[in-house]
């Protein structure tokens, strides 16, 4: 099939599409704070849809779009139970550190240790003085360090 | 009244071995919920059977000379392969219907006394169930009109045999002598085997039915091997020299099972076998070469059986095992019988046929009587051995007399007809045996010579059995009372359940050689069968009876002078030799056994060191590699990632590439 002459930025689109999603890839793979892992993988996503739609336009029919109308559907779900699914793993370790989680690894193998750990988070300004009529509300304790 | 005729014959006569052989399926299926009634279906079944055959004995008795003196029921096709046709064909003659109604007959008393001897151990249903198959094999064997079928119960008495005498298999002894009894016959089977398809190839298209494999022209050669090959067989089974090594280990089974092996199934089946085969073979329309030929495979015969009852008579001397003594009594009396089965002629054909037919019958004859007689014998030795706490060890008891008086007068009787003192039954057919030989001697002709150094030898054997029979009497039930500490303070005479067996076996034992001994009832009977030339009447030969009556209580008289001396101390070296059997186990043991166990070893090393290392070496290359793969999985998601991506760009970079 040749390329419909009305649509020259294919290359241009395909450009963006690949950029976002290499962004997301390093992202994914440099970030250790569980939502900021799966924000890139999003971008991924993203990256991948917009090739689809150059596509649909690059070829003049709608199976890209339909597809990442799709895609659209099955991220949002997805960014749903992610995000079910970290709050629990953040209640269970009180940290978004993906690191945490080496269970699924050999039996024989010892957990990877960071040699050098993530600098404790700067403590709470102590909170201002409030009238004796009450105590100020306290503020949760994040124990997020990232 | 229920009887067997000519009309109902073919739908009985499968019942012979049929009911026995369903009993056992029976006790196998449901023994345990029948537990201690296991024995119930056995002796119903038994009991049938012995009747029925019994009544099949009296019809074929009956119906004279000609018609119904045979019959041959063919009930279905078994297997056939090219002109190779075997039917399930029984068949019923005189031979048949004496062996079956023996075997039935006696093999209904050894479960009743095995119900007595047996009770409370936890193997009692299994072992009825083998009792059950062994009888039905056993008649199979006897009512079979074809090789084939023959060797499929002469195959099922061997199985038998081995669960038999391994029935207490957690004893390592019983457990060896199981395995060797199973060996030593299966080495025979072979043999067996080998002769039937010899007869096949010569006798090609005649098959291997009884009623048709005598009138083919056999190949003198051929027939000389085959006959060879039936007679290991033979002489496997029936424990002949140099088989025999098998029999008196056999002697770790049950008592009541040495008696059912050893008088009325298993070891008379070679007997029978060379019964069944020889007089025909020897028949009047054979050619010179083939009487040649049945000549010399009945001169290994004659020296076998004369070696084996000379050998056995001695070593039984040196025994001090009464159930031992026994057992080599059973391979002296079978080399007597296979004497018998070994005289012939070589000079006429008539003469020949005369003289094998006459033998044979005595043989027969003898069978018979043994069967009545051991069985006692055995069954007084398990009801000893039920009153001693399981010794039988002649240094340890004694003087039983008064202890066990019906087992005393079971067992005298039995010695008395063993060792062939008149009017007991062993009397008759020993003398049979003698006289056979006797006349094999005078026949004239190339096999004279031997016949003469086997008459002699029987005689002298003949003093051997009273000496051994008696002495291992004397010393049991007579002199001071000694009863070994396993006894414990209740020795005492065995439960009627066992002491009626021994009661009714005794009356036989001593009478039935009187009935038909001298009268030549059952010579006429049995030499009535087809091929088997008809019995000629002559007066009893009282010389040859009166010889190896002096000779029998020469053997008493030196018992009785012996007394109660018994062994003790260590034996001298003759003693020791005969107590070791003249060291043939020893013989077995150096040249076969031990070079056999030697290369197994080898072979084993070989096995373990090399073969299986070899194999490991195999099976540890895929844990190496898994081993070396498994750092990949370090449970980190970033790590499985970047895994993913350089994945992607390979992917990539193969597809770009290839293009």
């Amino acid at each position: 099939m040749t390329p419909p002459s009305d649509y020259p930025d294919l290359s241009q689109h395909l450009l963006v599409g690949a950029i976002l999603f290499c962004l997301g890839l390093v992202g994914f793979l440099a970030r250790r704070n569980l939502i900021l892992a799966f924000l890139n993988a999003e971008l991924m996503i993203q990256g991948v849809a917009l090739n689809f739609v150059a596509f649909s336009r690059y070829r003049g029919n709608l199976e890209g779009q339909s597809f990442v109308l799709f895609l659209l559907t099955v991220a949002a779900c997805e960014a749903a139970i992610a995000m079910a699914l970290i709050l629990v793993l953040y209640k269970n370790r009180g940290s978004l550190d993906v690191s945490l989680w080496q269970d699924l690894r050999e039996e024989s193998l010892d957990p990877v240790v960071d040699s050098e750990p993530l600098p404790l988070p700067p403590a709470h300004p102590p909170m201002p003085p409030l009238p004796t009529a009450g105590l100020g509300p306290q503020p949760p304790e994040e124990l997020s360090r990232v | 009244m229920f009887n067997v005729t000519t009309e109902n014959l073919w739908i009985l006569l499968p019942l012979i071995p049929g009911l026995p052989v369903f009993a056992s399926i029976l006790v196998a299926l449901f023994g345990h919920r029948l537990g201690k009634r296991s024995h119930y279906p056995v002796l119903l079944a038994v009991g049938g059977s012995a009747l029925i055959a019994i009544l099949a004995l009296i019809h074929v008795h009956h119906a004279g000379n000609e018609q119904g003196r045979e019959a041959i029921f063919n009930y279905a096709n078994w297997l056939e392969a090219g002109n190779l046709r075997v039917d399930w064909e029984l068949r019923l003659d005189a031979l048949s219907a004496m062996m079956a109604a023996m075997v039935s007959f006696i093999s209904l008393w050894i479960v009743l006394f095995s119900s007595g001897y047996m009770h409370g151990d936890p193997g009692y249903p299994r072992y009825f169930a083998a009792v059950s198959l062994f009888v039905g094999a056993m008649n199979i064997l006897v009512l079979a009109n074809n090789l084939p079928l023959l060797f499929l119960g002469w195959e099922g008495v061997g199985v038998c045999s081995y669960l038999l005498i391994g029935f207490w298999f957690a004893k390592p002894e019983a457990a060896k002598a199981a395995r060797k009894a199973f060996l030593v016959t299966r080495l025979g089977d072979v043999a067996l085997l080998a002769g039937m398809i010899l007869l096949y190839r010569a006798g090609d298209p005649v098959g291997l039915s009884f009623d048709t494999m005598f009138s083919h022209n056999y190949d003198p050669t051929t027939l000389y091997w085959a006959l060879v090959c039936l007679g290991i067989g033979a002489f496997g089974k029936s424990a002949q020299f140099p088989l025999h090594v098998w029999l008196p280990d056999a002697m770790e089974g049950p008592t009541p099972v040495s008696a059912l092996i050893h008088a009325a199934t298993m070891v008379t089946a070679g007997v029978y076998l060379l019964a069944r085969v020889l007089p025909p073979l020897a028949g009047d329309a054979v050619s010179p070469a083939q009487l040649q030929a049945v000549g010399n495979f009945q001169d290994i015969v004659l020296v076998c059986g004369g070696v084996t009852a000379l050998l056995a008579a001695l070593i039984a001397l040196g025994q001090t095992d009464l159930k031992r003594i026994l057992a080599y009594s059973t391979l002296s009396q079978l080399g007597y019988m296979f004497m018998a089965l070994g005289v012939g002629t070589t000079s006429g054909t008539t003469q020949c046929h005369t003289l094998v037919s006459a033998a044979s019958g005595a043989a027969v004859f003898h069978l018979f009587t043994h069967a009545f007689f051991k069985a006692l014998l055995f069954l007084s030795a398990g009801s000893v051995m039920h009153a001693m706490g399981n010794v039988l060890d002649l240094r340890r008891i004694g003087g039983l007399r008064r202890l066990l008086p019906i087992t005393h007068i079971a067992f005298l009787i039995g010695a008395l007809a063993l060792a062939g003192l008149p009017p007991f039954s062993g009397f008759f057919s020993k003398d049979g045996i003698l006289e056979s030989l006797e006349n094999g001697a005078h026949s004239g002709g190339e096999r004279a010579g031997l016949h003469h150094a086997m008459l002699y030898l029987g005689l002298f054997t003949a003093a051997l059995t009273g000496l051994y029979t008696f002495r291992a009497y004397l010393l049991t039930f007579w002199g001071a009372q000694r009863v070994p500490e396993e006894a414990g303070d209740h020795a005492h005479e065995s439960p009627p359940g066992m002491t009626i067996p021994l009661a009714v076996l005794a009356v036989p034992a001593a009478l039935i050689g009187w009935a038909v001994g001298p009268t030549h009832l059952f010579a006429d009977f049995i030499q009535s069968a087809p091929g088997w030339h008809p019995a000629e009447h002559h007066d009893f030969a009282w010389k040859m009876a009166g010889i190896g009556l002096l000779a029998a209580g020469l053997g008493i008289a030196v018992a009785f002078i012996l007394g109660d001396r018994r062994p003790g101390g260590t034996p001298n070296n003759l003693v020791g030799a005969a107590r070791s059997g003249f060291f043939i186990d020893d013989v077995y043991s150096s040249f076969i056994t031990k070079p056999c166990e030697y290369g197994g070893r080898l072979l084993n090393f070989l096995d373990r060191e090399l073969v299986d290392k070899l194999a490991e070496l195999l099976g540890r290359i895929p844990a190496w590699l898994g081993d070396s793969l498994r750092p990949l999985q370090n449970g980190l998601l970033q790590y499985y990632a970047l895994a993913m991506a350089l994945g992607l760009v390979v992917l990539i970079a193969m597809f770009t590439l290839a293009r």
